[in-house]
């Protein structure tokens, strides 16, 4: 398969693969996995409760090249946007950006769902927080 | 394109495999391309379409999954839409996953014996699971292909349709537990546990 530069790139020297702390109420884990191939992705968001935006990310992706760029791709994107922008982002862009061919596209959707399921995984804690630590 | 219409065969999701065989190079000898290289070119490019669509049919029916994906297909339902996996799964894999990176990564002969005996056991526990998936498939499956079904998606029964959903859903998870069974085993083997899909 002829990988793009930038997907040979971010396959080689993926950005900000790690782990956050799970624990942490202002840490929202996103772990989704692709159906017909069964690669999994696990995609932590470091968020400013007040001010919504994403202050870190990190991810960890065992599957194909196109989704090892597509979620390292995905955390660089993502730094310093707000939580609803980050929601709004589409796996087309993508698509675009690293110019996946058709039978790769399924790997940024990949990433897609990460993003919103760790963004979602947040809210869920944010609602269930102890009011003391609001303050 | 149905590929159970190109053999001519019942569509169903246990096939006999000989038969299949036979049938291939009945249909593939009687429209190879070199059977036309006399006749006009137009003759020659459709026997050509022809050989390239019975080969594709074969490769998709010949193997139990492929095979299984087609059929769901025809009826309107694809693996790739299974987004719902059981709880645990997807965290299972993810573990397994990490515990070959940590194998791989381990220097000293002591963590890495740690390391493999852990991923032998997960894989062991997978096993147990992977089989339970294979045999209800084979059960729903079967129950689906001694029946009567209509053709057309659109006159499919709920009861029907949950059947072919529950087959789908299985073929996913199965995918899950195959894809890190493949890591396992490279791991073992000493070679990157890197996926080529
Ligand atoms: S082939 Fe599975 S995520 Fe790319």
């Amino acid at each position: 398969m002829a990988y793009s530069e930038k997907v040979i790139d971010h396959y080689q020297h993926p950005r900000n693969v790690g782990t956050l702390d799970p624990k942490d109420a202002n840490v929202g884990t996103g772990l989704v996995g692709a159906p017909e191939c069964g690669d999994v992705m696990r995609l932590q968001l470091k968020i400013n409760p007040e001010t919504g935006v994403i202050e870190d990310a990190k991810f960890k992706t065992f599957g194909c090249g196109s989704a090892i760029a597509s979620s390292s791709f995905a955390t660089e994107m993502i730094k310093g946007k707000t939580v609803d922008e980050a929601y709004a982002i589409k796996n087309t862009t993508i698509v675009q950006e690293l110019n996946l061919p058709p039978v790769k596209i399924h790997c940024s959707v990949l990433a897609e769902d990460a993003i919103k399921a760790a963004i979602e995984d947040f809210k869920k804690k944010q609602a269930t927080v102890p009011v003391e630590s609001m303050a | 394109m149905d590929h159970y219409l190109t053999f001519g065969i019942d569509r169903t999701f246990g096939i006999d495999r000989e038969r299949l065989e036979k049938r291939f190079y009945q249909l593939q000898s009687s429209s190879h391309p070199d059977r036309h290289v006399r006749a006009e070119s137009e003759r020659r490019e459709q026997a050509l379409a022809e050989s390239s669509d019975i080969n594709e049919a074969y490769r998709t029916l010949r193997e139990p999954i492929p095979r299984a994906k087609h059929l769901l297909e025809l009826y309107g339902f694809s693996v790739a839409d299974q987004k719902s996996v059981p709880p645990g799964l997807l965290m299972t894999v993810m573990e397994a996953q990490e515990k070959i990176a940590e194998f791989e990564a381990a220097t000293d002969r002591e963590t890495k014996q740690e390391a493999m005996s852990e991923l032998v056991a997960i894989t062991e526990g997978l096993e147990t699971q992977r089989k339970a998936i294979d045999e209800e498939r084979d059960r729903l499956a079967r129950t689906w292909d001694i029946a009567m079904h209509p053709t057309d998606p659109a006159q499919l029964s709920d009861r029907e349709k949950e059947e072919l959903g529950r087959i789908a859903q299985l073929i996913s998870e199965r995918a899950y537990l195959e894809t890190l069974r493949i890591s396992v085993t490279a791991a073992r083997q000493g070679k990157p546990a890197f996926i080529q899909h």
